[in-house]
């Protein structure tokens, strides 16, 4: 229960607000990714099973849980980057804004245009900083003239809140960066193809808690644009910035699944599971 | 709390006080001991190159003594007895002929000499001295200037007589010009005897000494193999003119033409394997036989290369089938020998392919293909790049093999003696490893110092072409 008394004054808001607004509004909230009855296989493991998971439109979803529960799992196979492992296949659908992403005429190479992704470490190409952001907006309009790419990159690194850092070294490799420099260039990579949807795999996991700070302001800023879900070991971080939150568990044979998901608010102040009680006051295992 | 016992079965000993733990000193002794091991080992890999280096530089310079095959009298008419005046032969007579047959003669011939006929005395002459023509004989440097073009034109073929006087006309050459043509075209003036460039070097007086007990009057002085001349100049039979140009030009030319083959397709090979090819059983097959294929001996090759490029498609390897004037009679030519070793280095740039995409972090990977690019782009705009200066050293490794390689262009025919430049695809050609093999199994000290020379050739010719490499593969670095 301590945890709650550390959210920052903004993320305290945030939950207010919608706590005010209460569970009874939460159907003209506008679903984004809708997952129901997912399984998910490695060959003839099954890292997940009956996962149903709900994240909504301009909301941020924390996805919480120990360790090898399936939570990057799970994130992944919402912008199918599961697929680039050889022999996975899932059970169950996906949907994004309705449609099922896992569609036979589905490619994910489309998918992944509209629910971008941020990970664990920060990866940016071994390439400028300007060519980093560039990559992706050429992917989409190679022809694009070079004042408007100037100004769709200035747009994309100020998005993510990296501009003041990096624009008087914008030929200088990304790589060069501090790593929380390198994070937010990151980010900025994913929304200069302005996807609806940015799912971040524990993005502060390897960075210092200023830059952790940073990186937790700028999500709140960008859910006004995107639709964020956040996979975090870190309790407080899913407490401060998370509207919504899953939280996950391993069955007996590996196999992860949500146990519960709710409000952010009821997660971490009056869990329905014991399980998630015992984990969220971290006194667990 | 109580204490918990052990999980472990046997506590470990206590440690003693700091500074005196025997344990720790006898660790550290097994450490140093390592590392003299390591080091050892450096010193004894450095010391065999060292030595492998000194043995071949030792024989590209050194002391010499030359001469001349031809005999120099041997090569002048020398005036006849008969138009010598009676006192000349007499002297001859009183020079050569030995002196206790001069006190013997006058009793067998029944008079002195000085009483005989003109005609009488040259048959004495004849009786009684070895060789009369010999002393009679004139040196070149006696000759006029017409007589040297005559000896010239008497001892060389007429076509190269008149190639000589197109250089440069007779007539106007000096007389120690002339004199110097004659030691190198007819006399074939050579190297009889060598030493090793260190013993010249560094014990220069006993030589000369010996030079002079055992070559008396000998021309002798210090002669460099390795010379501008020997990279330049057409190859001969005799190593004194010799050189390797043809063969330099040859091994440049297969070797542009095996990196032209085998670099693009062994690149595109890897990364299909790497990148796209699934992990099927088929694939693990082939995956299996490229590691195999990297360990064949090269002569294996070279005798595919015959079967194949040399015999079977000599139609296209000789160009005929291109329409090329004059093609060779069968595919002996540079684009056999670059197929083959493009096919020898392949799987050696397949496997480094592979490697260094490999070690490309998957996280680029991922980084790419959730912004929507496709695997493709993925590949081509990322993983490439990042993955070439590797790829660059597997490339580099790759050229040093083919560049050394010779078994396998013996048989696919690189021949020993060409003496015309390979201008193509479709030339017939030598290489350097096959011309220094050619010299060295002769039975020759001089043809020893030019293959030492043409082995000093082929590591420069390395060392350029990885140099190219790894001058491309910083830029790349520094790209990224």
């Amino acid at each position: 229960m301590t945890q709650i008394r550390s959210l920052s004054i903004q993320s305290v808001k945030a939950v207010a607000k919608d706590g005010i607004a209460g569970g009874e509004t939460q159907a003209i909230l506008e679903t984004k990714i809708h997952a129901e009855n997912l399984c998910m296989y490695y060959g003839s493991f099954r890292a997940l099973v009956d996962v149903n998971f709900r994240a909504y439109a301009n909301k941020i979803t924390a996805i919480i849980g120990p360790s090898g529960c399936g939570k990057s799992t799970l994130l992944r196979t919402f912008n199918r980057m599961n697929d680039t492992v050889a022999d996975t296949r899932i059970e169950g659908q996906v949907t994004l804004d309705g449609e099922d992403i896992y569609a036979p005429d589905v490619d994910p190479v489309a998918v992944r245009r509209r629910v971008g992704m941020v990970f664990q470490k920060p990866n940016p190409f071994p390439k400028s900083i300007y060519d980093n952001i560039a990559f992706g907006i050429k992917l989409y309009n190679p022809r694009m003239p070079k004042s408007e790419l100037d100004a769709r990159v200035e747009a994309a690194l100020r998005g993510a809140a990296v501009w003041d850092d990096v624009k008087d070294k914008l030929k200088q490799p990304g790589t060069a960066l501090s790593g929380g420099q390198q994070q937010r260039l990151c980010i900025a990579r994913a929304i200069a193809v302005e996807p609806e949807v940015i799912l971040m795999d524990e993005p502060c996991s390897s960075l210092d808690p200023i830059s952790t700070l940073k990186i937790e302001e700028l999500m709140v800023e960008l859910k006004r644009d995107y639709t964020i879900i956040i996979v975090t070991h870190n309790m407080q971080q899913a407490a401060r910035v998370s509207d919504y939150t899953a939280m996950m568990m391993m069955r007996e044979d590996r196999a992860g699944e949500v146990i519960e998901f709710d409000e952010t608010e009821t997660i971490f102040t009056k869990p329905k599971d014991k399980r998630t009680e015992d984990y969220v006051t971290g006194r667990f295992g | 709390m109580a204490v918990s016992p052990s999980p472990f079965p046997q506590t470990l000993p206590a440690p003693p006080e700091i500074g005196a733990d025997p344990s720790v000193r006898r660790r550290q002794r097994i450490g140093a001991i390592g590392q003299a091991g390591l080091f050892l080992s450096l010193v004894i890999a450095l010391v065999a190159l060292i030595v492998l280096l000194l043995d071949v530089v030792n024989k590209i310079g050194g002391m010499a003594v030359y001469g001349y095959r031809v005999d120099p009298l041997t090569i002048v008419p020398s005036i006849p007895l008969e138009e010598l005046s009676q006192e000349e032969l007499l002297q001859i007579a009183r020079d050569f002929i030995p002196a206790e047959r001069l006190d013997e003669l006058p009793d067998e011939l029944g008079m002195t000499l000085e009483e005989l006929t003109t005609d009488d005395l040259i048959g004495v002459i004849y009786n009684e001295v070895p060789n009369p023509e010999t002393i009679t004989a004139r040196p070149l440097d006696t000759l006029a200037d017409q007589e040297l073009v005559e000896v010239l034109d008497n001892n060389i073929t007429d076509a190269r007589f008149n190639q000589l006087n197109a250089e440069k006309p007779f007539e106007s050459r000096s007389r120690e010009e002339l004199i110097e043509l004659i030691e190198e075209e007819v006399l074939l003036e050579s190297v009889v005897k060598t030493w090793p460039l260190l013993a010249s070097l560094f014990n220069r007086q006993a030589i000369e000494e010996e030079i002079q007990a055992n070559y008396p009057g000998s021309e002798y002085g210090f002669h460099w193999w390795l010379t501008p001349e020997f990279i330049i100049s057409d190859l001969t039979t005799r190593p004194e003119t010799t050189g390797v140009r043809t063969a330099i030009i040859g091994s440049v030319l297969v070797i542009f033409f095996t990196i032209l083959f085998a670099v693009p397709v062994g690149i595109a090979a890897g990364i299909y394997l790497e990148e796209f090819a699934g992990k099927s059983r088929i694939n693990t097959l082939i995956q299996t036989n490229i590691y195999n294929l990297s360990g064949v001996p090269s002569i294996i090759y070279g005798m595919l290369g015959l079967a194949i490029f040399v015999r079977a498609l000599s139609e296209f390897t000789s160009g005929a089938a291109f329409g090329i004037p004059d093609p060779p009679p069968n595919g002996r030519t540079v684009i056999s020998a670059a197929l083959t070793m493009g096919l020898l280095i392949l799987p050696l740039i397949i496997i480094n392919t592979q490697e260094a995409i490999r070690a490309v972090p998957q996280s680029l990977r991922d980084g790419s293909l959730a912004l929507g690019a496709t695997k493709w782009q993925t590949v081509r705009h990322h993983v490439l790049p990042v993955a070439m200066p590797s790829i660059l050293t597997g490339i580099i490794l790759g050229i040093s093999r083919a560049v050394g390689e010779t078994a396998p262009l013996i048989v696919v025919g690189a021949a020993a003696f060409v003496t015309t430049d390979p201008s193509g695809l479709f030339s017939t050609f030598t290489v350097l490893p096959t011309q220094i093999y050619t010299w060295a199994k002769l039975p020759f000290d001089t043809f020893r110092n030019i293959s030492a020379a043409a082995i000093v050739v082929l590591l420069v010719v390395v060392i350029l072409f990885n140099l190219t490499a790894i001058i491309m593969r910083n830029r790349l670095r520094k790209s990224l």
